[in-house]
């Protein structure tokens, strides 16, 4: 029992407690769950969410979402919140959703909890597992985005980020990852898990997986390589395959935990404009045996009521404070009152259930803040609800083999900056109204710039105009609060300005 | 591996069962006597099973599709059950041919040779007698002093892992053995017969050949429709997959369309001493259809596995029912690329037909079949071409990793149904002509 944490508000039962004999167990529960710890059985417990769901979606009779882009024709302000539960078979609980949420990056229901495993080595990548209960994701075909709701029979939502052990960097690094799963010592079962993006978790791979009688569960991990061009200190790494495996217990304690820590938000805030908190970002630098410190411990001061009572007294106010954890990341000054839809910054709770549209530090994206990305800022225009900063560097980059300068455009989901991979996107750069240069971009992966999409240019004049188009939306699915975001092709445009 | 009750289950899937089961056990079980060494149920004649002549046998051992039947839409019609066996020659053969003994070697070519015109003479060459190759490795040909650069006029390198998303394992077992009927009896005997313990088949005496091989592995499958959904409590499928009847693939439609299917004169070997031969190439495969068959939608099934034209102008139906000998997936833009780059999706049949030949013509003949060796759903992904460069340019065309480069579409993602199969073992085997098929020197 060496490093079993809890991300909880000190009233879970004590690790003594637990008949869990998994050493290397951490969860971020949260007490305010319907079902109090302790030995039930999984029956009582789905039932007991369900019925917590039943008294919630009873009385969503009011628009929580006042910030609604009051587009949608059926937003008549009455039905945000919905009884259209996911299934509560096969270990899914009964969840409520937010009905009819804008186009746009929400708040969604609530924080889910899950189970961190230990952080394994598989080669060159760090693996980082966690698990909970089956839940509905969007998957992205093209330009469809579909549901996937969990089956009768998934059984658990499985999770990895893979991580470079020396910077800590999140990786897209989907080319081969397998996931085997299978009971301890017996046969295993592929899966080749979704590229996601969650507020809470930031990029990784996932999916909803049968596994069938409770036990000791061994995932072991494959992990292939990264499509995406290396360049900086990435260059010439993970270029081979690394595995490593993991355990974890599946039984009533596990189902327990992370149903039961799921930590509901007021239903005032449900499909407002704003992102949760990732928790999984902060954890560079500092990475190895004290990951996650930061947001496993600052926010258990016994505030675990901290955005269900009085939270009106935090947001939208003194939104000039709003970095609670002392991040002094609001150092960046001008302009940061506003959000990129130009609505006032607020923040309600604190910690890794913090959310809102506050602005996150320098540590707490995947990709760099608009002003610190290296070259000549050209602008941060925003698209279906994704800001796309694009920069130039001066000729003779290291991130061109000549005399080229380098575009480099770092779309990014708003307020978490997740990185957005698996887009196509074209650019064009027009001089006095003719086309002089045009083609795509290649996904890169930097250990400064992080994953964006570039290409070296080698005639560029301030002035011109460059125009940068979606042509793929990004195909990574989404958890909840990103699945009716940054699904609409188009195109943002920036003037030149040479560094 | 157990057998189900015969009383519960019907005949076909009894037998699918027997098949994975082998051995004279299975074989005893598909006869419906007991398992019994001295029954002579495995070797008397076999009821229905029609006996052959090796005189009408064609010259090459791929030569297949003549005795075949045809769908309505005029695709050949592959055998129901399937067996690989993948053997070492025996210590004592190899000791032979390392010490070129030529005595030994010629005695066990000609003991061979008459085993496998044994079982011709038991079976019709048909699918309801029995069809089958003898292939052999390139690590067979190594054995021959001298021959570092394999069979002569053939190119047939060792397998090597394709893709960066794979790393299997080699299949280097000197020969591998393709049986193939839709009378599961027939496969059985006949495999008994040659590596079992049975000294006939089908009532035909059967000359002795066990001392010489060594057996390394055994693989099963079938084909045909409604055998998928039969075996859905497989791991790897859901067990309510709606998979529809009529379909003989796990991923719920048929595949064999003439029209992207080679000749048997497209994968024959032209010239030099294996002309009328083919090369050989077998993956097997794992396939995980969780999230296929609860995730993915009928019209996103058919933009992966077909194209995304194809989900939306309908042109696929439930199972492939509507596209009668030929997905046309010719008439596709042909830079994929920029195709992928606008739709984000590519299908697999799409990103295949690009390795075409420049008059279109597929240069891949497919006799894969579905398993569920080892109660995992899978596939074992048997091709047949004149040279192995063939099939790697075609993966190549497959794994899309230009596609990956420079579109949205990930290395799996959205490319294909390559996020549904896991590649674990690869081996490559010379199918040489029909008198070249015992044991054959590397340049004979």
């Amino acid at each position: 029992m060496t490093n079993q944490r809890t991300d909880d508000d000190g009233t879970d039962t004590s690790p003594n407690d637990r008949t869990d004999t998994s050493p290397n167990n951490r969860t971020d529960a949260d007490p305010r769950g319907m079902v109090e710890g302790g030995p039930m059985s999984r029956r009582t417990i789905l039932g007991g969410v369900a019925l917590g769901t039943a008294a919630l979606a009873g009385c969503a009779d009011e628009d929580g979402d006042p910030e609604d882009d009051g587009g949608d024709a059926d937003d008549d302000g009455d039905d945000d919140a919905t009884g259209e539960d996911e299934s509560d078979e096969g270990g899914a609980p009964a969840l409520p959703s937010v009905d009819d949420p804008p186009d746009a990056t929400y708040i969604p229901t609530h924080f889910e909890a899950m189970r961190h495993l230990d952080p394994i080595e598989a080669g060159e990548f760090e693996v980082e597992p966690m698990v909970t209960y089956p839940h509905r994701f969007w998957n992205v075909t093209g330009r469809e985005v579909e549901a996937a709701e969990p089956s009768g029979s998934d059984d658990v939502h499985l999770m990895v980020a893979v991580r470079d052990p020396e910077t800590g960097a999140v990786l897209p690094a989907e080319t081969g990852l397998e996931l085997n799963v299978g009971l301890e010592g017996e046969s295993k079962t592929p899966h080749a898990p979704w590229p996601m993006i969650s507020q809470e978790m930031g990029f990784h791979v996932g999916d909803n997986v049968p596994l069938g009688e409770d036990g000791t569960y061994e995932i072991e991990v494959r992990v292939g390589s990264i499509d995406a061009r290396l360049t900086g200190e990435f260059a010439g790494r993970f270029d081979e395959a690394g595995r490593g495996s993991f355990t974890f217990e599946f039984d009533g304690e596990f189902r327990d935990e992370v149903v039961g820590g799921i930590h509901y938000l007021d239903e005032e805030h449900w499909g407002r404009h704003g992102a949760l908190a990732n928790h999984m970002a902060g954890s560079h630098g500092d990475h190895g045996d004290g990951e996650h410190g930061e947001h496993g411990d600052d926010d258990h001061g016994g505030h675990g009521d901290d955005d269900h009572g009085g939270h009106g007294d935090d947001d939208h106010g003194g939104h000039g404070d709003d970095d609670h954890g002392g991040h002094g990341d609001d150092d960046h000054g001008h302009g940061d009152a506003h959000d990129h839809r130009g609505e006032e910054r607020w923040s309600v709770g604190e910690g890794h259930h913090r959310f809102g549209t506050y602005r996150r530090g320098p540590d707490e994206g995947e990709v760099p803040l608009p002003d610190d990305l290296p070259g000549s800022l050209l602008g941060e225009p925003a698209l279906a609800d994704a800001v796309y900063p694009a920069t130039v560097l001066d000729r003779g980059s290291r991130f061109v083999d000549d005399d080229a300068f380098y575009l480099a455009v770092s779309p990014r989901t708003p307020y978490n900056r997740l990185m957005l991979p698996m887009m196509a996107l074209d650019y064009a750069v027009e001089r006095d109204g003719e086309v002089v240069a045009e083609g795509s971009l290649r996904d890169t992966l930097d250990h400064e710039v992080g994953y964006h999409y570039g290409t070296a240019l080698d005639e560029l004049e301030t002035g011109d105009e460059l125009s940068v188009t979606v042509e793929t939306i990004p195909n990574v699915s989404r958890h909840a609060g990103y699945e009716t975001a940054f699904n609409e092709p188009g195109t943002v445009s920036y003037t030149i300005e040479l560094p | 591996m157990n057998l189900p009750d015969p009383d519960s289950v019907p005949r076909r899937e009894f037998c699918k069962a027997a098949v994975a089961l082998g051995g004279t056990a299975g074989l005893s079980a598909c006869l419906g006597v007991g398992d019994d060494r001295d029954n002579p149920g495995e070797t008397a004649a076999l009821s229905g099973v029609p006996a052959g002549d090796p005189e009408s046998v064609p010259e090459r051992q791929h030569a297949w599709n003549d005795v075949l039947e045809r769908d309505e839409s005029g695709n050949v019609v592959a055998p129901t059950h399937h067996v690989l066996r993948y053997c070492s020659v025996s210590d004592d053969l190899a000791a032979a041919i390392d010490d070129g003994d030529a005595g030994a070697v010629d005695d066990a070519r000609e003991r061979f040779a008459d085993a496998l015109s044994d079982i011709e003479r038991g079976f019709e060459w048909s699918n309801e007698g029995l069809l089958f190759t003898v292939g052999y490795a390139p690590a067979y040909f190594e054995r021959f002093d001298g021959r570092s650069e394999g069979p002569a006029g053939v190119d047939l390198p060792e397998p090597t892992a394709l893709t960066s998303m794979e790393d299997p394992g080699f299949d280097t077992a000197d020969v591998l053995v393709h049986l193939a009927s839709d009378t599961p009896e027939a496969v059985l005997a006949a495999e008994e017969a040659l590596f079992g313990g049975a000294d006939a088949a089908n009532g035909e005496p059967v000359t002795d050949v066990t001392d010489l091989f060594d057996p390394v592995d055994r693989r099963t499958g079938f084909l045909g429709p409604g055998l998928p959904r039969e075996h859905r409590d497989a791991q790897g499928v859901p067990d309510d997959a709606p998979i529809p009847e009529e379909a003989p693939l796990f991923m719920g439609f048929k595949n064999g369309f003439a029209g992207s299917q080679a000749t048997e004169d497209r994968v024959t070997i032209t010239d030099g001493p294996f002309a009328g031969g083919t090369t050989e190439h077998v993956s097997k495969l794992q396939t995980q259809l969780n999230a296929w068959w609860n995730q993915e939608n009928h019209h996103q099934r058919v933009a992966k596995l077909f194209s995304p034209t194809h989900a939306a102008e309908e042109r696929v139906g439930e199972w492939g029912e509507k596209l009668g000998s030929n997905p046309a997936v010719a008439d596709l833009p042909e830079d994929a690329i920029e195709f992928a780059r606008e739709e984000g999706v590519v299908g697999h049949a799409q990103k295949a037909a690009r390795a075409r030949d420049e008059d279109g013509t597929p240069p891949l003949l497919r006799r894969d079949f579905p398993t569920t060796d080892g109660d995992h759903t899978g596939l074992h992904f048997l091709t047949l071409q004149e040279s192995i460069a063939d099939f790697v340019r075609v993966r190549e065309a497959m794994t899309g990793s230009d596609l990956a480069d420079e579109s949205g579409v990930g290395s799996r993602l959205n490319n294909g149904i390559l996020q549904y199969v896991f590649v674990r073992r690869r081996g490559n085997y010379l199918v040489p002509p029909r008198t070249h098929r015992s044991l054959p020197e590397p340049d004979p």
